[in-house]
């Protein structure tokens, strides 16, 4: 293994941070009537400073604001955006459900969306905020389309309106912007069309630019989804036991790279060795000055313990892998 | 024209008053409710479920696959040395499966799906019942195997579990029975394996038996879909709409034509499913046609899935799109 000092392993985590009791509550209320939005608001203004609290306790690099505004990642944009309506639950899987959006309308974003609450995260810790988005295409997989002559059609509006929101984030001060594409590997002929709405999203951002893209079968979709145009690629890899990094050996990978390390599909609790085994066989596979370590995906469906656990061990994992690397001493570990 | 549906039905309600299964299995898992009450709970859905086909005027009704977790959970709850596994995308759906793990030989320690009481105690009088399940191929194409050691192998095993299963169905007095197989069509070298496995499943018992193959393209097996030696075929004929130009002659089937498109809000045309149906007519000239949805409603909201199958029973009563005498 070649760099091995240059591999700082900055860690961050993807975005969903599990919701507090009192906010779960709050939530309920203000669907039925019973609060109104400044009030939810406040609480989830006081849920988000607890989630960069933890962060920062923890130590992690690249901070999130924990969405704690958001019920799913589709969803809550489409609620923001004019030309949706929200539909009753559809399930994901087990017992996961979403209200899936419907396109009625002509998509356009009456304000920005996401901005004011990145601010006030942003104010609250001197480490840098990701800015969190989701991206055109996955929008509009998960939306039925009523409106729009097409799915290229669907994918380029969204693409116009969610652009408009990376660029007002950049803006704000945003450092990091993710653009989450779960979806992405869903139809690989329509890759090309993702491709060419990201880079509607990303024309003339200068922040670093991540997607997360997760739960997919990437072999189809790779080398050509590098053509994706982002800086770094999140990836889920513990909840498939690393079955799915072969495939990013050959051509090899050119971006920078987040690897979930941390199974949040499980109760169970990773131990450091575990965790430290993952990171240095991400370490064989991708360019180690490129890696950054995370967990798999959103935490939102962990218990607040378990989050608080699973990153304290992932934390304690990169920490040892770091000071192992900066002594080249875990060679064995490395090739075997 | 008869009609049913493919599968999976929507579990919770549209309606905020109505007893909600997603609830009650949070409930159940934190203590807040005990088994009864959540088995009363899902006795109630499974009421619903019934209802709303009957009420909509669907001939051939499923259990609307109630308990299961994905297409399948049912057999990692039922057969020894499985477990769920990993999640993993379920075809071009923003769905998820986890993916089952063998671990030994698979056992039928108890039914796979014939304890449904849709086949019992709920089995309605006015109408025929149609059990499914995931037929061996697809399982084992989408299982993580530690036993068996080839896709034959473990397909084989699977198919000697659904034999049992069969049987079983069969005392019950289910009309139908579909193994769905919507990994074939991506995996056409196994059309050989399948067709070999069938005569095995059925072992005797004259039960209409029959295959699904949904979501993928079926250009890639069209010509051999006259191999199987089963009852019918459910088709989905919306997610490539040009499929249906690759279909050869399919005389010796009943032909479950997936023309509502279980994916999508918007209501089919009459004009346009009358067409259809009269290109099926003259070219894949099956025994005769049901009409279905293209797979399982529960990608829809409960309350468009009602208005689809709603619209599919009035399709299948307008003049225009004809009659089909068995």
């Amino acid at each position: 293994m070649k760099n091995n000092t240059h591999a700082p392993l900055l860690t961050t985590t993807v975005g969903s941070f599990p919701k507090p009791a009192y906010l779960l509550k709050a939530r309920q209320q203000y669907a039925s009537g019973t609060i109104d939005y400044t009030a939810l608001h406040e609480l989830e203004k006081k849920a988000t400073a607890e989630v960069i609290a933890l962060q920062e306790e923890i130590g992690l690099d690249i901070l999130v604001h924990g969405e704690m505004e958001r019920g799913d990642m589709a969803t809550y944009f489409a609620e923001h955006l004019e030309g949706f309506e929200i539909s009753s639950p559809v399930r994901s899987y087990g017992n996961r459900y979403y209200r899936k959006p419907i396109v009625k309308g002509k998509i356009t974003r009456p304000k920005p969306i996401t901005v004011a609450l990145f601010s006030y995260t942003q104010s609250l810790t001197e480490k840098p905020v990701k800015g969190m988005l989701t991206g055109p295409y996955t929008m509009c997989d998960w939306s039925f389309n009523k409106y729009y002559r097409n799915r290229r059609d669907l994918v380029m509006a969204l693409a116009e309106v969610i652009g408009a929101e990376a660029r007002d984030l950049q803006d704000a001060g945003a450092r990091y912007i993710q653009i989450d594409e779960p979806a992405i590997s869903t139809r690989p002929a329509e890759l090309d069309l993702a491709i060419e709405a990201m880079a509607v999203v990303t024309a003339g951002l200068t922040a670093k630019t991540i997607s997360h893209i997760c739960y997919g079968d990437f072999a189809p979709i790779y080398p050509r989804l590098l053509d994706l145009p982002v800086d770094q690629f999140d990836l889920e890899f513990a909840n498939s036991d690393f079955s799915n990094i072969d495939v990013f050996s050959s051509p090899p990978f050119t971006k920078e790279i987040a690897v979930g390390v941390i199974d949040i599909h499980s109760h169970n609790l990773e131990t450091k060795e575990q965790v430290k085994q993952r990171i240095y066989r991400a370490l064989k596979a991708f360019p180690p000055d490129k890696v950054y370590i995370d967990p798999d995906c959103g935490l939102k469906t962990r218990t607040w313990e378990e989050t608080r656990d699973k990153l304290t061990v992932m934390m304690a994992a990169v920490r040892e892998v770091r000071r192992e690397l900066r002594g080249v001493t875990h060679e064995a570990s490395v090739s075997g | 024209m008869i009609t049913t549906i493919c599968g999976n039905y929507p579990k919770i309600d549209h309606l905020k008053s109505r007893v909600n299964l997603r609830t009650a299995i949070n409930r159940l898992e934190s203590g807040k409710i005990d088994h009864e009450e959540y088995e009363s709970i899902l006795r109630q859905t499974f009421e619903r479920t019934i209802n709303d086909q009957l009420e909509a005027g669907i001939d051939i009704i499923t259990d609307g696959q109630i308990t299961w977790q994905d297409l399948f959970s049912p057999y990692c709850e039922a057969l020894d040395n499985l477990a769920a596994g990993g999640l993993r995308r379920y075809f071009d759906n923003n769905v998820y499966y986890r993916r089952p793990q063998v671990t030994g030989e698979i056992r039928r320690i108890h039914p796979i799906v014939a304890e449904s009481p849709v086949y019992s105690e709920m089995k309605p009088a006015t109408a025929m019942t149609k059990a499914v399940l995931c037929g061996p191929v697809t399982f084992a194409l989408h299982a993580d195997d530690f036993h068996y050691g080839s896709i034959d192998s473990l397909a084989t095993a699977v198919a000697e579990v659904i034999r049992e299963e069969i049987v079983e169905l069969q005392q019950l007095g289910v009309s139908y029975v579909q193994l769905d197989e919507p990994g074939l069509p991506e995996r056409p070298e196994y059309v050989d394996l399948l067709a070999r496995l069938v005569p095995g499943m059925l072992n005797g018992t004259d039960i209409r038996l029959g295959l699904a193959f949904y979501f993928s393209s079926l250009k890639t097996i069209a010509s051999r879909l006259g191999e199987f030696p089963v009852d019918f075929l459910a088709l989905d004929l919306v997610s490539h709409p040009d499929d249906m130009e690759s279909l050869p002659t399919l005389d010796k089937y009943e032909l479950h034509a997936g023309l509502i498109d279980a994916r999508n809000i918007m209501l089919e045309d009459t004009d346009d499913v009358a067409s259809r149906l009269t290109l099926l007519r003259q070219q894949v000239m099956p025994k005769r046609i049901v009409l279905t949805t293209s797979c399982g409603l529960e990608f829809l909201p409960r309350d468009y899935a009602l208005d689809k199958m709603r619209h599919l029973v009035q399709l299948a009563a307008e003049p225009q799109v004809g009659t089909d005498e068995e």
